[in-house]
């Protein structure tokens, strides 16, 4: 059982980054959309491998889908021709900014050791094999303990909604 | 050593928070740019759901948190691409370089 789980996780775990790094590296725009769209479906298979099955159904309706649906069409509405040349090259911006990227990773590691004196415990739980269905729990804390966050969020989509509409329809003179 | 354990979500969180970053960093195109914010984003929430898989088996706080943070990504997802596309009609492509209207031009 434990080898399943680590396959799974080692299957999850390439496709996840082979497609985040598809994302910056692909010429065209389209490439790194469908490579956007591969992670995401990985990230959700992530999740329900946590348990977490609401999540990885929104992960796969939110992301998977509708993000990508709205990014395909912000892209066929601005892309033009020579977008291309807008892909990752050698300069100055790409050498800074893939040292900073790899300094960050580094002290993120650095933490995640506890400063080199190795992992900490609570690092090396494993996990549990009695997998639970979480949806029912899920539902319960966010109309029981988080109320009030999730109705400043139906607000929040509402405001979004009329600016979105505001921003969009201003072409008019 | 083949036991799936929280180390190994967390890492692969990390990893993908930096290509995301080193996305947002390097590219000129403002789409481009958009994705590596959602990558960040989804880094951030496989980190939620690891800690509210091993630590707090029963609260599940993370796994609600995961929702809002989804739902808020998207909602800047939206507005950012609207704003992407109303810029594309004052200028002539989506170069972050060369989107200067509110420059101070003396």
């Amino acid at each position: 059982m434990g080898i399943l789980n680590f396959l799974i996780f080692a299957f999850l775990f390439c496709l996840i980054l082979i497609s985040a790094l598809g994302v910056v590296a692909a010429r065209s725009i389209s490439v790194s959309l469908v490579c956007m769209m591969v992670c995401f479906l990985g990230v959700s298979g992530v999740f329900f491998s946590l348990g977490a099955d609401f999540a990885g159904a929104s992960q796969i309706i939110l992301y998977g889908v509708s993000v990508a649906i709205l990014m395909s069409f912000a892209i066929m509405l601005v892309s033009k021709k020579d977008d291309r040349v807008l892909g990752v090259s050698f300069s100055w911006r790409s050498l800074i900014g893939g040292i900073c990227c790899f300094g960050i990773l580094m002290i993120l590691f650095f933490t995640m050791s506890d400063g080199g004196r190795g992992l900490p415990a609570v690092l090396k739980k494993s996990i549990h094999p009695e997998a639970f269905s979480s949806t029912f729990k899920t539902a319960s804390e966010l109309f029981s303990s988080y109320i009030l966050p999730f109705e400043v969020l139906s607000l929040i989509l509402l405001i979004i909604l009329l600016g979105a509409a505001v921003i969009a329809g201003k072409e008019r003179r | 050593m083949l036991e799936v354990s929280l180390v190994h979500y967390i890492i692969l969180s990390a990893l993908l928070f930096c290509i995301g970053l080193c996305c947002v960093m390097v590219s000129r195109n403002l789409l481009r740019i958009f994705m590596g914010i959602e990558l960040m984003l989804n880094a951030v929430n496989i980190n939620l759901a690891a800690f509210a898989y091993f630590c707090d088996g029963m609260v599940l706080g993370g796994q609600v948190f995961i929702l809002f943070v989804m739902a808020i990504s998207v909602c800047e997802m939206a507005i950012g691409l609207v704003i992407v596309v109303a810029l594309s009609r004052h200028s002539e492509n989506i170069d972050v370089n060369s989107q200067d209207v509110l420059e101070d031009k003396q």
